[in-house]
C-alpha cells in the first residue's frame, strides 16, 4: 500500500496552491495509490488555513470523477432528443433536458453567489462553506464511557509529562 | 540588434492514457453518422451547399438542411491527413503533427485588457496582440500563438492586423480564429505567402492556420465555412470547434453533447475534404454545460472532466489531429484558473493531443491580463515535466553515491550533486526568496517577467520586402473592407 500526497509548498492558497494538488491529485490516482494526504495545508504542510481544506475537497472530487468510466448508453446519447430538436434550434424546452439538467454537477465553489446576490470569488465561497460547516456539522459523537476514558488517559499523560519536566528542570 | 528565440519545449509524454473502448468510440462515432444521415446539418452558404450536393450529400437549397450519408461521409474523411506540419516563420520552431508531442498555444481573441501600465480595465488593441506575440516568442512553453485579443482599434480589418501584429513579433507558427468571410482570408493568405516566401513553401510548411467554431446545435456559418474553404484550397490548415452546451445548445447529458458537437464538427471537415481532398484539418471539442440558474456557459463541470479528453479520441478516430481546448473561465490569476489548466493540459496530454490552446486569458477567454501568459507557462511546464516520466538510468538512480554517503550523512559537498542539481527545473516564479524571509507571490513574479520580456526580447524581424509587402496588403485591405 502507498500513500501519496498533493501538499502545496505555497504560503498562500492561490494559484500555486491549485496548481501543485491538481496535478498531484491526478498522477496519484493514475498511478494507483491506495491512500492520499496532506489535505487542507499549506506552506509544506507547515501551516493550516480553514479554507484549503475546502479546496483540497474539490480538488479531490474532480479527481475522483476524472478516473471513473466514462459510461454511457443510449438514453445519455439521446439521439430521439437531438432528432426531434433539428439543428439551429435549442433544448431547453425538452422533457429530457428538465430531467436531466440537475444531474450535472456543478462545483460548490465556482460561480457562487454570495447573500448580496454578487458572484462570490473561489476562496470567498470556500470560506463561506467552512463557515457553514463549522457552525452547523455535527459529527456523531463519542459513546460518554469513551469520552471519559480518554479524559482519564489525556490527565494521566498531562501528568506524567509534567513530572518529567520538574525532574528535567 | 535582436535576441534569439528559444527553442521550443513541447510536452513528449512517456506514458499514455485511454479513456475510451474500441465500442465506446464505435457509438459515437455511429451516433454522429446517424445525426449527419437523418438530422442533417444547417449550412446558410449557396457555395458550400453546391459542394455538399455535388459530392453525394442530400441538399434542401430551401431549408438549407444537408444531410450526409454515411459512406460518404466516410469516404471524405478517408482523405484528411492524420499526420502534417504547421510551418513557422523560421523552420526550426515548425510543429511537426506526428503523434510524439503536443504544443501549446496562447488563448486567442479576448477583448479586454488589464492595461500594463495603468493597471486598468479598458478594450484591447493591436499593440496589445502585438506584446503578447513578442511575449510568447520568448517563452518555450507556447509553440503557436493564438492572437490573444482582438486588434479593435482597426473595425472590419481588425484580423488581418491581428495577424501583421503577429508576425511582427514572433517566429512561430500563428493560428487565427477571427478570420469570417472569404474576402479577408484571402487577404490573410496573401500575407501568409509573404512570410512562407512562395506558394509551395506555403503548402509545405504554412506559417497560418485557422479554427473555426460551428453554431450549436448542428449549424454552420457561411462567413466562417466560406473563409474555412479558401483556406483549405490554399492549403493551409484549417481546424473546426463545437461549444455546444448541454442543456441549452444540447441534449442534458454529456454523451449527447459530445454526440452534437461531434457531428458538427465532422461535417466542417467533411466540406474541406469534399471541396480538397487532402486539405489539412483538424477537430477540436470544447464542450460546455448551461449553469441552471444564470444560462450561462460552463466548462469547468465535475461532468465535463473527460469530455475534454474524450474529444481528443474522437480526433484520433476520425484520423485527424486535435486542437484541445484547456483554458479558463476564472476572473483573476488564482485558484481557479490553475486547476483548470493544470488537469486538462495533463489530461489532454497522457491522451496524445498534438495541439492545445487556452494559455493566458481569464473570463472565459475574454481578459488579457499582464501576469496570465507568464502564469500558465509555469503550469504548462509543471505537466510537461510530470509528463515526461521519470529517469532511473544509473546516473540518475546515484547508487554508488548512496553508498558513499551512508547513513545519516549529507550530500551537500558531493561532487555528484553539484553537476545534478543543475538539471534540476527550478521555476523562475515560486520559491523566489522574499527581504525579510518567506517567499514571494508568484503573481507579483510573472507581472516583473513579462515587463521584463516587453523590454529585453527582440524576435528576428521581418525582412524589409516582407514589412513592405504586409503593408500594401493591409492598405488595400483597409481600403476596400475597412
Amino acid at each position: 500500500m502507498t500513500q501519496g500526497h498533493h501538499r502545496s509548498r505555497y504560503l498562500l492558497q492561490g494559484w500555486q496552491s491549485a496548481g501543485d494538488a491538481g496535478l498531484g491529485t491526478a498522477l496519484i490516482q493514475l498511478c494507483g495509490a491506495e491512500v492520499c494526504g496532506y489535505l487542507g495545508m499549506l506552506d509544506g504542510s507547515m501551516l493550516q488555513i480553514p479554507e484549503q481544506l475546502i479546496f483540497d475537497h474539490e480538488l479531490c472530487v474532480d479527481a475522483y470523477d476524472y478516473f471513473q468510466n466514462f459510461e454511457f448508453d443510449e438514453h445519455d446519447m439521446a439521439l430521439d432528443v437531438i432528432k426531434e430538436v433539428r439543428p439551429k434550434s435549442h433544448f431547453l424546452r425538452q422533457k429530457h433536458t428538465r430531467k436531466h439538467i440537475r444531474d450535472f454537477r456543478l462545483s460548490s465553489l465556482l460561480r457562487m453567489k454570495g447573500p448580496d446576490g454578487e458572484l462570490l470569488t473561489p476562496e470567498a465561497a470556500a470560506l463561506e462553506e467552512f463557515k457553514r460547516l463549522d457552525a452547523s456539522h455535527r459529527p456523531e459523537p463519542l459513546p460518554e464511557e469513551a469520552i471519559t476514558e480518554l479524559d482519564r488517559i489525556l490527565v494521566a499523560a498531562e501528568r506524567e509529562a509534567e513530572s518529567l519536566i520538574v525532574k528535567e528542570g | 540588434m535582436h535576441s534569439e528565440t528559444s527553442d521550443l519545449e513541447p510536452i513528449v509524454p512517456k506514458y499514455h492514457l485511454r479513456i475510451l473502448s474500441d465500442e465506446q468510440l464505435e457509438d459515437l462515432k455511429s451516433a454522429t453518422l446517424q445525426i449527419l444521415d437523418e438530422v442533417g446539418i444547417h449550412c446558410p452558404s449557396e457555395k458550400a451547399l453546391d459542394i455538399y450536393a455535388g459530392s453525394g450529400a442530400r441538399v434542401d437549397h430551401d431549408t438549407q438542411i444537408v444531410k450526409i450519408p454515411p459512406e460518404v461521409v466516410l469516404d471524405a474523411m478517408s482523405h484528411a491527413p492524420r499526420f502534417y506540419t504547421m510551418g513557422a516563420r523560421k523552420e526550426a520552431f515548425d510543429l511537426n503533427l506526428d503523434g510524439t508531442s503536443l504544443y501549446c498555444a496562447t488563448d486567442g481573441c479576448g477583448t479586454e485588457t488589464i492595461d500594463f501600465e495603468t493597471g486598468k480595465r479598458r478594450y484591447s488593441t493591436k499593440d496589445d496582440c502585438g506584446k503578447m506575440a513578442l511575449v510568447s516568442d520568448y517563452l518555450p512553453s507556447i509553440g503557436f500563438y493564438w492572437p490573444m485579443v482582438s486588434a479593435q482599434d482597426y473595425g472590419n480589418t481588425a484580423p488581418l492586423h491581428e495577424l501583421d501584429a503577429s508576425f511582427t513579433n514572433t517566429v512561430k507558427h500563428v493560428q487565427s480564429e477571427t478570420l469570417m468571410g472569404e474576402e479577408i482570408a484571402h487577404y490573410a493568405i496573401e500575407m501568409a505567402k509573404v512570410i512562407a516566401g512562395d506558394d509551395a513553401t506555403m503548402r509545405q510548411r504554412p506559417p497560418l492556420s485557422s479554427l473555426i467554431c460551428t453554431i450549436a446545435p448542428l449549424a454552420q456559418d457561411k462567413e466562417g465555412m466560406e473563409s474555412a474553404l479558401a483556406f483549405a484550397e490554399a492549403g493551409l490548415p484549417v481546424g473546426f470547434m463545437s461549444m455546444a452546451t448541454g442543456g441549452s445548445t444540447a441534449p442534458a447529458t454529456i454523451a449527447g453533447t459530445v454526440a452534437v458537437a461531434d457531428a458538427e464538427i465532422v461535417a466542417a471537415m467533411v466540406l474541406m475534404q469534399m471541396a480538397h481532398p487532402g486539405a489539412p484539418t483538424y477537430h477540436s471539442l470544447m464542450p460546455g454545460v448551461m449553469h441552471p440558474r444564470t444560462g450561462a456557459f460552463v466548462g469547468h463541470s465535475r461532468d465535463l472532466a473527460l469530455a475534454f479528453v474524450v474529444g481528443v479520441e474522437l480526433a484520433h478516430m476520425w484520423g485527424v489531429p486535435t486542437l484541445a481546448a484547456t483554458g479558463t473561465e476564472a476572473e483573476t490569476s488564482g485558484w481557479e484558473s490553475a486547476l483548470g489548466i493544470a488537469s486538462n493540459l495533463l489530461l489532454c496530454a497522457l491522451c496524445g493531443a498534438e495541439t492545445a490552446s487556452g494559455l493566458g486569458l481569464r473570463e472565459t477567454c475574454t481578459l488579457l491580463t499582464p501576469e496570465g501568459l507568464a502564469l500558465d507557462s509555469e503550469i504548462y511546464h509543471a505537466v510537461r515535466v510530470e509528463a515526461a516520466g521519470l529517469d532511473t538510468s544509473s546516473e540518475e538512480l546515484a547508487l554508488d553515491v548512496i553508498k558513499d554517503i551512508g547513513p545519516r550523512g549529507h550530500y551537500l559537498s558531493h561532487k555528484h550533486t553539484r553537476s545534478a542539481i543543475r538539471k534540476l527545473h527550478f521555476s523562475e516564479l515560486l520559491d523566489q526568496p522574499k527581504e525579510g524571509g518567506g517567499f514571494r507571490d508568484p503573481i507579483e513574479v510573472a507581472y516583473e517577467k513579462t515587463k521584463w520580456i516587453l523590454d529585453n526580447h527582440r524576435p528576428e524581424p521581418l525582412s524589409d520586402v516582407q514589412r513592405a509587402e504586409l503593408n500594401r496588403i493591409l492598405q488595400a485591405a483597409d481600403r476596400e473592407l475597412g
